[in-house]
């Protein structure tokens, strides 16, 4: 396992996302608090662990506690804690667990029926946190309810707003430049509906007339009966891919078209690769995103097409503000592939030397090289197990495409510093 | 005459072929051959020719797409699976990754999934009666 700083608070949201038809059935709302006030949409919460980890535990518990939940319930969630310290997460249900399987609960065999509102299957959430090196605990009474605590280690916002930085494509907050739009006709074409849903959230604030096709067949017929100033188009759909759906649509527009302006298309693929991108847009797409697409991609996807000041002034993001002067010191021991170990010394030094090149390239403005190089040294530091430094690797890769000397450089100074402070662990992996 | 299924490795960066090569012929099921210029690939591929061949797709000197277009229409290679590994995709969605007929992971994957890619996608080759490359992959996988 490779603890990495993540954002809690996400994952919850995502949970409470993913729940909300159980939780929608029972009428049961959710409360979050962090250190004792509500939540707010900047809010973050990190701590030490490992996603997927984090995700199930979350799951398994908050899961259990809107089966256990009354109808019409509040559902607590408190996150407590200071900065590089433990972080507690306590989940609150207005139930008790039954007196039989208290002493218990965290044993594997302690479940009891749904019918009694407390099926509480616990012993995974327990052996996931410890995993994490955190431990979970429960207090339960009739008249209180019950209260499960994990406890994590806490990440510094330090960290918290390093992962931000590095994000390949930052949230900067647009809806200012989304509220100058017209009001837009959009198509979004899916044949999973989540991901139609998420899309969907993703312009949630938005006044935008937004519908919906789940295979190509379906979209081309909405498209030959109302006009869409722009459709988002999965490619890999049942009846009719999106690739067909587009050369469709451009075919009608070209014999029907009546003055009608061509509408943007825009392919979505969970293939990344730039190949694919191309043969998009040979085929008439006018933009193309690869899965999974955030939500800053997707608005400013809609932005960079209709907002005219994107179209005439593209400004170069600048994620200078957002990195920290210098790398947090909680970083934990990396875990490499003993088999490698022969072979780590001569690759950390042939990467200082890539560093020291990637240098001149700054120098010289040669973004697309340090495009190129940025690449590289993601794809040699992943192969070799250092995860974190492919992320910044990435980090560098995309922001010299957008030409932003401060970032790279700020970038390259991290990546600098944690090559320095580099410690290996190295394990048996077989 | 050996019992060790030849690999060939395509990439630019030395640190990648290094490191696959060690981890692929630690197995004992393998050995590797390797180039570092995409250019060199389809006359390495002819004159070794591989099982398999494992190619990075963002390449200075040719793209690993038009390397797995040259294997493809050459008499020679046509029958060599690609298996393309790039720093292009993330982990979560390469497991099933295909470009048309090729399989596509990530350089994020642990190397314990490229290995078992491998492994998988010898199973499926067709059987040809000429080479005896099924027969071999079969004495070792089954």
């Amino acid at each position: 396992m490779k603890p990495v700083g993540l954002d809690l608070l996400s994952i919850i949201r995502k949970v409470i996302f993913d729940l909300r038809s159980p939780a929608a059935a029972k009428a049961i709302k959710f409360n979050i608090l962090i250190n004792h006030r509500q939540v707010v949409d900047e809010d973050t919460f990190g701590v030490w662990g490992e996603e997927r980890l984090c995700y199930s535990i979350m799951a398994n518990l908050i899961k259990d506690a809107v089966e256990a939940s009354p109808a019409h319930g509040i559902l607590k969630i408190l996150l407590s804690g200071d900065e590089d310290g433990q972080a507690l997460i306590c989940i609150h249900s207005q139930s008790a667990v039954p007196a039989h399987i208290r002493s218990d609960f965290f044993e594997k065999y302690s479940i009891s029926g749904k019918a009694d509102g407390t099926r509480l299957a616990a012993d995974s959430a327990k052996l996931m946190a410890e995993t994490m090196g955190g431990k979970i605990s429960m207090s339960t009474c009739e008249e209180d309810g019950t209260t499960v605590t994990l406890e994590l280690k806490r990440t510094s916002a330090d960290r918290m707003s390093f992962l931000r930085s590095i994000a390949t494509i930052s949230d900067r907050n647009d809806q200012a430049d989304m509220e100058e739009l017209p009001l837009l006709k959009i198509l979004i074409v899916d044949d999973y509906e989540t991901n139609r849903v998420i899309l969907e959230r993703y312009l949630k604030d938005d006044k935008f007339n937004i519908e919906f096709a789940d295979n190509g067949q379906s979209a081309f017929e909405k498209f030959t009966k109302m006009k869409f100033n722009i459709i988002f188009l999965d490619m890999e759909m049942p009846v009719m891919n999106g690739m067909e759906a587009a050369l469709r649509m451009r075919h009608w527009e070209h014999e029907n078209s009546g003055g009608r302006d061509a509408t943007i298309l825009v392919a979505l693929s969970g293939h990344a690769a730039a190949e694919i991108g191309q043969i998009c847009l040979k085929a008439g797409f006018d933009a193309y995103l690869s899965k999974p697409v955030s939500k800053s991609q997707f608005r400013e996807t809609i932005l960079n097409f209709f907002a005219d000041k994107h179209k005439k002034t593209p400004e170069p993001k600048n994620h200078t503000s957002d990195i920290p002067g210098k790398f947090p010191a909680d970083i934990p021991d990396v875990e490499i592939d003993c088999d490698l170990q022969d072979l780590i010394p001569s690759f950390l030094s042939d990467k200082k030397a890539d560093l020291e090149s990637l240098g001149e390239m700054l120098m010289a403005n040669d973004y697309e090289q340090i495009q190129k190089m940025g690449h590289r040294l993601k794809g040699g530091f992943n192969m070799y197990g250092f995860k974190f430094l492919g992320d910044i690797s990435s980090a560098i890769e995309e922001t010299a495409k957008q030409k932003d000397y401060n970032g790279i450089k700020n970038k390259m100074a991290l990546l600098n510093e944690y090559l320095g402070q580099i410690r290996i662990k190295y394990v048996n992996v077989n | 005459m050996d019992n060790l299924i030849k690999i060939m490795i395509v990439d630019d960066d030395p640190a990648v072929t290094t490191m696959l090569k060690t981890k692929l012929e630690k197995t004992g099921k393998f050995k590797v051959v390797l180039t570092n210029e995409a250019k060199k690939a389809l006359s390495l591929a002819k004159k070794e020719q591989p099982s398999l061949i494992i190619c990075d797709f963002y390449m200075p000197d040719m793209s690993g797409g038009d390397v797995a277009l040259e294997i493809a229409n050459t008499r020679k290679t046509k029958h060599i699976p690609v298996l393309f590994l790039t720093a292009g995709i993330d982990e979560t969605d390469d497991t099933n990754g295909m470009i048309g007929e090729d399989h596509i992971m990530s350089k994020k994957s642990d190397i314990s999934k490229i290995i078992a890619k491998i492994e998988s996608m010898l199973r499926m080759l067709p059987e040809k009666s000429d080479t005896g490359i099924i027969a071999k992959v079969k004495s070792i996988f089954n």
